[in-house]
């Protein structure tokens, strides 16, 4: 029998264990593997040597690094860092162009970054994250799917299923005003929030701050309110227990401030009892709200009137967002199959419904994931991260492609040395070691460049308006400092592993003998590079030219009617026709008109008409409007008249000219006095308006049709025009005449300049993110160019001198070192043209007002890209052209 | 400040050298311990530990000749030294004033209190 222990264990130990100690160690070993191998066989005796041996990996007993062993390890990192630091110093325009191309890569990248790590701390809070879910409807022929769901789908699931440990629902566009009228100054606050059942708690982990979350939302006419609200109302009292008036908006969770959305009259829902007060400043969640009211409330507002009973009602799938907590252990294939099963037996035969899908939602996918219809916050969907992604990928790519080229070019300076530490014993390996080094000292440089641009970035970006809404928080931290790290170090290695590899291959004999350089295949690699980079540069620099043509045409859009100088102020609940009194007394405004919402703006409001005698409608849009506000806009009536003062509430419209075509009537004339089918009932037609642009340009170009009516009840805004005056002055005016009507709410007044042009900002912060990235990837390529460009004429310094002494003149010199870059341009152009055309057009094409995209910008992004070029090059051809030949060709 | 710096199971490798006296190496000791102590000790704790206690120099060491049946790997015998001797003393020194200072009282409790439990 074979008493000998393995091998490869012993072999193991004598490579880590400590000189002094392994003879006698590894003789106690080999004594306690005898024994146990006689007692209890091998493979006992080989687990226990295995394990022994693992437990000998002690600092103690494991070997330090000394001798020569150590010397040459850290004595040749030394030096690698040394010369790499020489190197960068000794070639200081090489290192810039890389240190600073990497930089502004980086902090892309790093903005990207702070993005991403904003977004994931999202939602966290919630211990069972991962068995929480919300369900989201979704059309089979529709391309995005819905955040609310089934109105009964919360109580159908708690009850049917027993995988769901609890559901709760949350009933939208609820929000208006508290008021605590006890107090002093009567307090009130606008809130916005939700109607939801006591599982809210359950199925979420916010903790009340005060009250009982589990009585909380109990009884009717109860309300959970925030701390902020809380201060706002009860500025130094306990809130708990006190009671609070209630007046209900139907407003909408996500306030976008623009002036423009539709306000329902307010409804007086009573009083209520504060149960509870929640902080939410501790919470970072997608679900953000001011107050929750309990939904046993809802019978009594069912009784007034206020909302539906829609507790059996499958066909209501847009008014409540539904939250499901299953079991722990539960999977989500369950949840899946619980949830195509309700939906077999609620849709299937219903008419209309019939390709209606409920889907599930993890918890994690809600900030993160793509982007879904009406949701509850908005958020930047996963899409706008991939192509922000892309574009970082693409700026990032061609600062690595510099680096690698820059390298590349420099082969020739490099290469005495290569030789020489080949002769003295440096392996291959040795040699990428130290050239990755060198590349990451470099990329650390620009890591550290590049947060000193983040802080000049990181404030420009959080002054766009997208921010505003998507309120991001870009604050470091160690973590993401440490990720940073870790990235820097990585570009370095990416953009040093091919040339270090490229390097590290010569051999000696040529390092140091005869290298003649300009080998053709290595350059041939170099100019795909350099044409890579400038077809990016040359579709960067095409898209920023069209966009921002298209934005200039938004901006500068002709909307049809006169928004000089006109107020657009929210009556807020107030009875406008009063409001409109009072302000027309004030001296300077010359006509105050009122409408449903602000037309031209983001808001739209849907209809169908059709002529009594058709079975299928037309899709149009309506506007609510009163008699003053044709004339008042400036519309132009082509054919019959407008409303009076006495058809408020008359089965009347005003249509556009759009709609009286989609009709079918002959002419506009024939229109007038016909009876339409619209909205509630038979409405005859009293005059047709020339079209106007009435959708905001992003959305629809104004010919489609309309339908404007007068509805006293609907109207929420007035439109004040005024003779041009100062501003301020002006809203002053009109603040202290509101205040003499409402005591309550807050005067609010947005010029429609303004508005229209807030209504357009987030192109504009689309068109600014494009040029900044375009010019930064134009600022890389050309900084790329320069380098290989100065590289290439300091080489062909003695050719040039040469030809010179022969004869040469200056045109023929550019000529020959300016071939190569001609070539270079001519292939981006190729490249990047139809490119650039095919990918545009595609977006282009979903704007409904947008200019022409033809051979013209495309020309005029070439001839940017050439002049650029030329610039970078021309120094560098006029540099080798002009040298005198005596000093070039001195040594020689 | 502790003049001398003794763990337990530092303590317990220093009083099994002391029993084996003569006879002390890796396996001898590793064996007494576990069978008087009724306790696992692993190869790598035992020799790290008289590691640092050579290092202390609590301990001193000397091979042994290479025998057959360890594949010619000498023994590497330990004996306490003159500073191993007083650190040893004076660990059980400071824990024998303190055993005196416990009030026989407290002592009584916890037995008491062991029992019912």
């Amino acid at each position: 029998m074979n008493r000998q222990p393995p091998k490869l264990f012993l072999r193991f130990l004598r490579w880590f264990c400590h000189p002094d100690l392994v003879d006698p160690i590894e003789g106690d070993l080999i004594e306690l593997y005898d024994e146990r191998l006689k007692a209890s066989g091998r493979l006992h005796a080989n687990t226990k040597l295995a394990a022994d041996i693992l437990l000998l990996l002690r600092p103690n007993i494991i070997k330090t690094l000394q001798g020569t062993q150590q010397l040459n390890l850290l004595g040749m990192f030394n030096n690698y860092l040394k010369v790499g630091f020489r190197n960068i110093l000794k070639y200081k325009s090489f290192s810039l162009i890389n240190v600073f191309g990497l930089a502004v890569a980086m902090a892309v990248s790093l903005v990207i970054m702070l993005m991403l790590n904003d977004q994931y701390s999202y939602d966290q809070f919630h211990q069972n994250r991962g068995q929480i879910y919300r369900v989201l409807t979704k059309f089979k022929d529709s391309s995005l799917p819905n955040g609310p769901s089934p109105y009964p789908l919360a109580s159908a699931l708690q009850q049917q299923y027993p995988f769901v440990e609890s559901a709760t629902h949350l009933l939208r566009k609820v929000g208006g005003d508290m008021i605590h009228q006890q107090s002093t100054n009567r307090n009130s606050t606008e809130v916005r929030g939700f109607i939801t059942d006591p599982n809210f708690f359950q199925v979420f982990d916010f903790q009340l701050e005060q009250g009982d979350a589990r009585k909380a939302l109990q009884s009717p006419n109860t309300v959970v309110i925030t701390r902020a609200v809380a201060d706002r109302l009860f500025p130094e009292e306990n809130p708990v227990g006190k009671i609070v008036a209630y007046a209900d908006r139907g407003l909408e969770l996500i306030k976008i401030d623009i002036g423009n959305v539709k306000e329902d009259t307010p409804q007086d829902w009573g009083f209520f009892t504060i149960t509870g007060v929640i902080d939410m400043s501790q919470y970072k969640s997608h679900i953000r709200f001011d107050m929750l009211i309990a939904d046993t409330t809802l019978p009594t507002l069912q009784e007034n009137g206020f909302k539906n009973n829609d507790e059996e009602n499958w066909k209501q799938y847009s008014n409540v967002y539904t939250y499901v907590k299953l079991m722990e252990g539960s999977q989500r294939a369950k949840l899946d199959a619980a949830l195509a099963e309700l939906t077999t037996t609620n849709y299937q035969s219903t008419v209309g419904l019939e390709t209606m899908e409920l889907l599930s939602q993890s918890m994690n996918e809600i900030i993160t994931g793509s982007f879904v219809g009406a949701p509850l916050s908005l958020r930047l969907p996963s899409e706008a991260y991939i192509v922000l992604f892309v574009l970082a990928l693409i700026i990032m790519c061609s600062a690595c492609l510099n680096y690698t080229n820059l390298s590349l070019a420099r082969v020739l300076t490099r290469v005495r040395e290569i030789g020489v530490r080949k002769v003295n014993g440096a392996s291959r390996w040795h040699l990428v070691f130290q050239f990755l080094t060198e590349s990451v000292l470099i990329s650390l440089l620009a890591l550290a460049m590049a947060n000193l641009l983040l802080l000049v970035l990181k404030p420009t970006f959080s002054n766009l308006w997208i921010n505003e809404v998507l309120s991001f928080n870009l604050s470091l931290n160690f973590t993401i400092l440490g990720i940073f790290l870790l990235f820097a170090v990585l570009v370095g290695l990416i953009a040093g592993l091919y040339p270090s590899l490229v390097l590290s291959g010569f051999t000696p004999l040529k390092a140091l003998k005869d290298f003649s350089g300009g080998k053709t295949g290595k350059n041939r690699l170099r100019k795909m590079l350099s044409v890579t980079q400038f077809a990016f540069s040359l579709f960067f620099i095409i898209t920023s030219l069209l966009i921002g043509r298209q934005f200039d045409y938004i901006m500068h859009y002709e909307y049809g009617f006169n928004t000089a100088d006109v107020w657009n102020i929210p009556v807020q609940g107030n009875d406008y026709r009063l409001l409109q009194q009072e302000f027309s007394t004030i001296p300077g405004v010359t006509g105050v008109s009122a409408s449903e919402f602000v037309p031209a703006l983001l808001y739209t409001n849907g209809a169908s008409i059709r002529l009594p005698e058709e079975d299928i409608p037309h899709q149009s849009e309506t506007l609510g409007i009163d008699h003053h506000f044709i004339s008042n806009m400036g519309l132009e009536l082509i054919a019959g008249t407008g409303f009076t003062s006495a058809d408020a509430n008359a089965q009347k419209v005003i249509v556009n000219e759009s709609a009286a075509r989609i009709l079918g009537f002959e002419d506009n004339l024939a229109a007038v006095g016909q009876s339409i089918e619209a909205l509630r009932g038979t409405y005859v037609i009293t005059g047709i308006v020339k079209d106007f642009k009435f959708q905001a340009p992003i959305m629809g170009n104004g010919e489609t049709p309309l339908v404007m009516h007068y509805h006293p009840e609907i109207i929420s805004y007035l439109n004040l025009r005024t003779a041009p005056s100062d501003r301020k002055a002006m809203v002053n005016l009109l603040a202290e005449k509101w205040e003499s009507m409402d005591e309550i709410h807050p005067f609010k007044a947005y010029a429609y300049e303004d508005q229209l042009q807030r209504a357009n900002q987030m192109v504009s912060d689309l068109v600014w993110v494009i040029r900044v990235i375009t010019l930064l990837s134009l600022i890389i390529s050309c900084m790329g160019l320069l380098g290989v460009a100065m590289y290439t004429a300091e080489r062909k310094t003695k050719e040039v001198g040469i030809r010179k002494v022969l004869g040469a003149s200056g045109i023929q010199l550019m000529k020959l070192v300016g071939k190569s870059y001609a070539i270079i341009m001519l292939l981006a152009c190729l490249i990047a043209a139809p490119l650039s055309y095919l990918i545009n057009v595609q977006w282009l094409e979903s704007f409904p007002n947008r200019v022409e995209f033809g051979l013209g910008t495309i020309l005029l992004g070439i001839v940017i890209m050439l002049l650029l070029a030329l610039l970078t090059i021309g120094s560098q051809l006029l540099k080798v052209s002009r040298k005198n030949p005596v000093d070039s060709l001195r040594y020689e | 400040m502790k003049k001398f710096q003794l763990g337990e199971f530092e303590e317990v490798v220093m009083l099994t050298v002391a029993i084996l006296y003569d006879n002390a190496y890796g396996v001898s000791i590793k064996k007494e311990i576990e069978t008087r102590l009724n306790r696992k000790v692993s190869v790598g704790a035992l020799q790290s530990a008289l590691k640092r206690l050579e290092d202390k120099s609590y301990l001193k060491s000397h091979d042994g000749e290479a025998t057959q049946e360890r594949a010619g790997r000498p023994k590497r015998f330990f004996k306490i030294t003159a500073l191993g001797k007083e650190a040893m003393e004076y660990t059980r020194s400071t824990r024998n004033s303190l055993w005196d200072a416990i009030p026989g009282i407290s002592l009584d409790v916890k037995f008491s209190l062991d029992r019912i439990i």
